[in-house]
C-alpha cells in the first residue's frame, strides 16, 4: 500500500479514536504512519542517497531487492517489543496499534492483490500484453490507481514480461 | 501493598516539597534534602549561618572547578596533538570538503532518539513515581549537556536534583535509580562482549587475547552477582577481603563504594525483573539508535562500515566514557575513537579521523541547544543549575 494511503487511513483512524485515546490518538496516528521509516533508512543505506522523493521512486521499481533492514519495524519483534512496553508505558500501546493497523493493512492489501493479480494472469493467459511474449517471468503490473487508496479491479492490472515491466516503471513511462 | 504505600509516602513528601520549593521562595529551592530538613527544624538562625559558611565554601567549590577545568583542556590539547601526529590531516580535510548534509542530519535524529529512549527507561526504573517522558526527557538532555561540558561527572546528579525540583521526588530516592541507569548501559557491552566469538568479525590474535580477558572478568563479575543474589552479605563480605587483599587503604576507600553501590543497585534491579526486561528492552532500542548513528555518520564522510562495526565499535566507544574525559571530551573523542574503530576494526584513519572531526563538533551543537532548550522548559537557568548542582554536592 502506498505512503499516502497509509497517511488517510491513519489519519482517519486517529480522528475516529481522538475522543477515545485524547492525545495519545497522535501515537497510534504516528505508529500507523512512521513505521515505513525503516523502508526509508534501509534506503539510504543501501542507496547511499538520503532524498525522500528518490526513495518513493525506488520503491515504486518493478522488482525491489528485499533486505530484512526494509522491515525491521514490521516485524513481530518490534511490534511485540512496543506493545510489551506499553505494559508499563501507556501511550505506547497507542504507538503500537497504529503499527498493528499499518500492518494489517499491508497484509489485507497484499492479499487482496494477489487474487487480482490471479486472475489478471487468467485473463490474458500469461501473455505479455504489450509484446505478447508468453515466458515464464510474465507478471503482473499495476498499471493505473486512483490518486487515493486502491482499487482492487482487474482492469487496473495488465501481464507484462520482465523487460516490459521494467519499461512500464521508467520515469514517464507509467502505462503498459 | 508495601510498593504502593511507599509510593504514596513518596508522594506525599513531594507534594510537601513542591510547596517548599515553590519559585519565588528564594535561595531555600536550592537547598538538598537534608539542608532543607535541616533548616526547616532550627529556624532562620540556622539559615542565616548556614548562607555566611557556604559562601567560602561556594568560592572553594569554584576555584576547584576552574582548576579542574584548565587541567582538563591543558590533557585535551595534549590529546588534540597526538590524535593530529596520527592522521593525514590533508586527507581528512579533503573528506570532510565533501560533507553529505542529509546523512549528517539523520545521523542527528538518530543520536537524539537514543536519548530520549534512555529517559524512558529511566522513567521505567523510577517508577511507582510517575513523571511526565516529556520532562524527564528534557532533564535527561540537561544532564547530558552537563556531562559533555564539565570535567566532573555532574550530570548525574543533576537529574536528581532537577527532578526534585520539578516533581519533588527526593534525590535520596531518585540517585538510586540514576545508578541503575547507568548499570544498563555497561549491560550492552557486556553482552556484545559475551556473543563476540559467534560473530563473524576479523579481529586481530592480540586483540582477541584482551577481549578473553575481559570477558574472564565479566563472568566473574557474574559470578559475584549471582552470588550477591543467593547470599548478599556473603558477597559483600568476600569482595571486601578481596580489596583489602589486592588494594591499599587510600585506594580500598577510593574503589569500594562504588563497587558496593554497583552490586547493590543490580540486586535491587534483579529484584524487580519486569522493571528490569523493560528497561533491557529500551537499552536495546537505545543502542540500535546509537549504532545508526554511528554508522549514518561515518556515511556522512563517505566511509561504509557494517552494522557489526558500529554495533560493536560504538558500544566499546560509549564504554570509554567511564574513564575521566576533558571539558567537551576535547581530543578524548578523537583518540579513543581512532583506536576503536582504526585500531580495532582496521577502518582507514583519515575516514575514522573526518567521522570524529565531523560528528563531535555536531553532536556539540545538539547537546548544547537541546540542553538549553531542555533548561528552559524546565524554567532554569544554567546559572541556577550551577548552584543547584554546587549545593547538592
Amino acid at each position: 500500500m502506498r505512503v499516502r494511503d497509509h497517511i488517510a487511513i491513519s489519519t482517519t483512524a486517529a480522528v475516529i479514536s481522538r475522543r477515545r485515546l485524547g492525545r495519545n490518538a497522535a501515537l497510534l496516528w504516528a505508529g500507523g504512519v512512521l513505521i515505513d521509516f525503516d523502508h526509508y533508512v534501509a534506503f539510504c543505506l543501501q542507496e547511499d542517497r538520503t532524498s525522500p522523493a528518490a526513495a518513493m521512486r525506488y520503491y515504486d521499481r518493478a522488482t525491489v531487492p528485499e533486505h530484512w533492514a526494509t522491515r525491521a519495524l514490521h516485524s513481530p519483534v518490534a511490534v511485540l517489543g512496543v506493545f510489551g512496553l506499553g505494559a508499563r508505558l501507556r501511550p505506547l500501546t497507542a504507538l503500537g496499534f497504529g503499527m498493528v493497523l499499518h500492518i494489517a493493512l499491508d497484509v489485507a492489501h497484499e492479499a487482496r492483490m494477489r487474487n487480482v493479480r490471479a486472475a489478471a494472469l487468467e485473463r490474458d493467459r500469461h501473455d505479455c500484453q504489450a509484446c505478447g511474449a508468453h515466458t515464464a517471468d510474465v507478471d503482473t503490473h499495476l498499471s493505473q490507481q486512483p490518486w487515493l487508496l486502491p482499487s482492487y479491479r482487474p482492469e487496473n492490472v495488465v501481464s507484462l514480461c520482465g523487460p516490459c515491466h521494467v519499461l512500464a516503471h521508467a520515469p514517464g513511462r507509467r502505462a503498459a | 501493598m508495601a510498593a504502593r504505600a511507599e509510593a504514596v509516602r513518596l508522594l506525599d513528601e513531594g507534594a510537601r516539597r513542591v510547596v517548599l520549593l515553590k519559585p519565588g521562595t528564594g535561595s531555600r529551592e536550592t537547598q538538598p534534602d537534608s539542608a532543607a530538613t535541616a533548616s526547616s527544624a532550627a529556624g532562620t538562625t540556622s539559615t542565616a549561618a548556614g548562607a555566611t559558611s557556604t559562601a567560602p565554601a561556594r568560592g572553594l567549590r569554584v576555584r576547584a572547578l576552574a582548576l579542574r577545568t584548565a587541567l582538563g583542556v591543558g590533557v585535551g590539547a595534549l590529546l588534540v596533538f597526538v590524535f593530529l601526529r596520527l592522521v593525514n590531516v590533508s586527507a581528512v580535510v579533503t573528506q570532510l570538503s565533501h560533507l553529505r548534509v542529509g546523512f549528517a542530519l539523520l545521523s542527528g535524529a538518530a543520536f537524539l532518539g537514543a536519548y530520549v529512549v534512555r529517559s524512558m527507561r529511566w522513567r521505567c526504573l523510577l517508577s511507582p513515581v510517575k513523571v511526565a517522558v516529556r520532562r524527564l526527557a528534557a532533564i535527561y538532555q540537561v544532564a547530558t549537556f552537563l556531562n559533555w561540558l564539565l570535567p566532573v561527572q555532574a550530570g548525574e546528579l543533576a537529574k536528581s536534583v532537577l527532578l526534585r525540583r520539578s516533581d519533588g521526588v527526593p534525590v535520596s530516592r531518585s540517585l538510586a535509580t540514576v545508578s541503575m541507569d547507568k548499570a544498563m548501559d555497561l549491560l550492552p557491552a557486556v553482552v556484545l562482549l559475551a556473543v563476540l566469538p559467534f560473530v563473524s568479525l576479523h579481529l586481530s590474535r592480540p586483540l582477541w587475547v584482551v577481549l578473553l580477558f575481559a570477558l574472564a572478568v565479566i563472568s566473574l563479575g557474574l559470578f559475584m552477582i549471582a552470588l550477591a543474589a543467593w547470599r548478599p552479605q556473603r558477597a559483600l563480605e568476600l569482595l571486601t577481603r578481596v580489596l583489602r587483599r589486592l588494594l591499599p587503604r587510600r585506594a580500598r576507600a577510593r574503589v569500594e563504594p562504588p563497587i558496593v553501590t554497583f552490586l547493590e543497585t543490580l540486586l535491587a534491579l534483579i529484584r524487580r525483573p519486569r522493571a528490569l526486561l523493560a528497561a533491557a528492552a529500551y537499552t536495546v532500542v537505545a543502542v540500535c539508535l546509537d549504532a545508526l548513528f554511528c554508522l549514518l555518520a561515518f556515511r556522512a564522510v563517505g566511509v561504509s562500515i557494517t552494522p557489526q562495526v558500529a554495533l560493536y565499535g560504538y558500544t566499546l566507544f560509549n564504554l570509554a566514557f567511564i574513564l575521566p574525559t576533558p571539558p567537551g571530551h576535547l581530543g578524548s573523542n578523537e583518540l579513543v575513537g581512532l583506536l576503536i574503530f582504526a585500531g580495532v576494526f582496521g577502518i582507514s584513519r583519515s575516514g575514522v579521523a573526518a567521522m570524529f572531526l565531523f560528528s563531535h563538533p555536531w553532536t556539540a551543537i545538539l547537546m548544547t541547544t537541546t540542553g538549553l532548550a531542555s533548561l528552559r522548559m524546565l524554567g532554569v537557568r544554567l546559572r541556577s543549575s550551577w548552584r543547584l548542582l554546587g549545593d547538592a554536592r
